[in-house]
């Protein structure tokens, strides 16, 4: 089989499997409540770091992580889309701020 | 007449809202399921108390997408009157028909208790003298502490949206906040259960007035015959 030079050979694949993934991406999403929104949940878990001698506490907030493993490429329409269900469903904007991590796979 | 009752994964006030149309007001009611996409004729939709889908992530934040949701949507748009009770109501904030949003109480404590509550004059549909000034009504909830920012806050005083205030505050709510409606004046929500309030052997049976009064603006023939 003649190809181009320099071009790369594909590997065999199998056509009734589905193709490999380019990449996978992790994704670590970090829910937290605003910061002027109050927290019940943090306060008393502030009053128990207290109270187990922690001392010059100024905050404690509780919030949530939701792990992600992702087949595809980290592109743009991904992050968007990403963004895009970290407001509709994975953080409330009217209580909660969202930021996240991506590491490839 | 005819009164839809969603039900969820997880609602378990869906037969006492039942009850309170059905027996409490003599009114035809049915129930639509969370995977139907369409509600049929209804005048009023109900959303039952409960934990839909284990209240997980948030209260209320997986049932906004339940199928069913759409058409509720769809039908609150086109002026459809909507009532949401306890997570029915945590439903309706997220899914953005309502303001604000319901957080942790700020004891940590579920409440399980009757509530004195006094009705604000909110329009016509929903005022002092469709209601009662002072109204008993039972809590039964973990996560009904009312959060609105300040706009948001001026918007609910300005428009009148707030429709009960709680006397002894039980759970943090912001300005003792009980329940709201939507600008529009057809979406209601509230923490307090009128549906645990219509029977002789209920604490009280003044969640009657509620059903009636969110009925009465629309169809005052029918309130007046069920008076």
């Amino acid at each position: 089989m003649i190809r181009p030079e320099g071009q790369i050979p594909l590997p065999a694949c199998d056509s009734r499997r589905q193709p490999l993934p380019l990449r996978s991406v992790k994704i670590k999403v970090f829910v937290t409540p605003k910061r002027n929104v109050l927290d019940p949940q943090g306060a008393a878990v502030g009053h128990a770091l207290e109270s187990l001698g922690l001392s010059g506490l100024r905050a404690s907030r509780v919030g949530k992580v939701v792990e992600l493993d992702v087949d595809g490429p980290d592109t743009p329409q991904f992050r968007a889309q990403l963004d895009k269900l970290c407001r509709d469903l994975l953080s409330n904007p009217v209580i909660e701020d969202y930021h996240y991590e991506i590491a490839g796979a | 007449m005819n009164i839809a009752v969603l039900q969820f994964p997880g609602s378990n006030c869906d037969q006492d809202a039942f009850q309170l149309f059905a027996s409490g007001l003599k009114l035809p009611t049915r129930f639509v399921w969370h995977k139907d996409t369409r509600l049929g004729d209804a005048d009023l939709v109900v959303l039952p108390g409960g934990f839909a889908y284990g209240d997980y992530l948030r209260c209320g934040a997986i049932a906004r997408f339940s199928p069913v949701m759409g058409a509720v949507l769809e039908y609150s748009q086109k002026g459809g009157l909507v009532l949401g009770i306890c997570n029915g109501f945590q439903i309706l904030c997220e899914a953005g028909l309502l303001p604000g949003a319901l957080i942790r109480n700020s004891s940590l404590e579920y409440r399980c208790m009757t509530c004195e509550l006094k009705v604000e004059d909110a329009g016509p549909a929903f005022n002092p003298g469709t209601v009662g000034s002072r109204i008993r009504l039972p809590i039964g909830h973990g996560e009904g502490n009312f959060r609105i920012d300040a706009a948001g806050m001026r918007g609910l005083a300005a428009n009148r949206q707030v429709i009960l205030r709680y006397l002894d505050n039980p759970n943090g709510s912001l300005d003792d906040i009980a329940g709201v409606r939507n600008e529009a004046g057809n979406v209601y929500g509230m923490m307090p259960h009128p549906d645990r309030a219509f029977e002789r052997f209920h604490p009280s049976r003044d969640g009657l007035s509620v059903a009636r009064a969110i009925l009465a603006a629309r169809f005052p023939d029918v309130i007046r015959e069920i008076a």
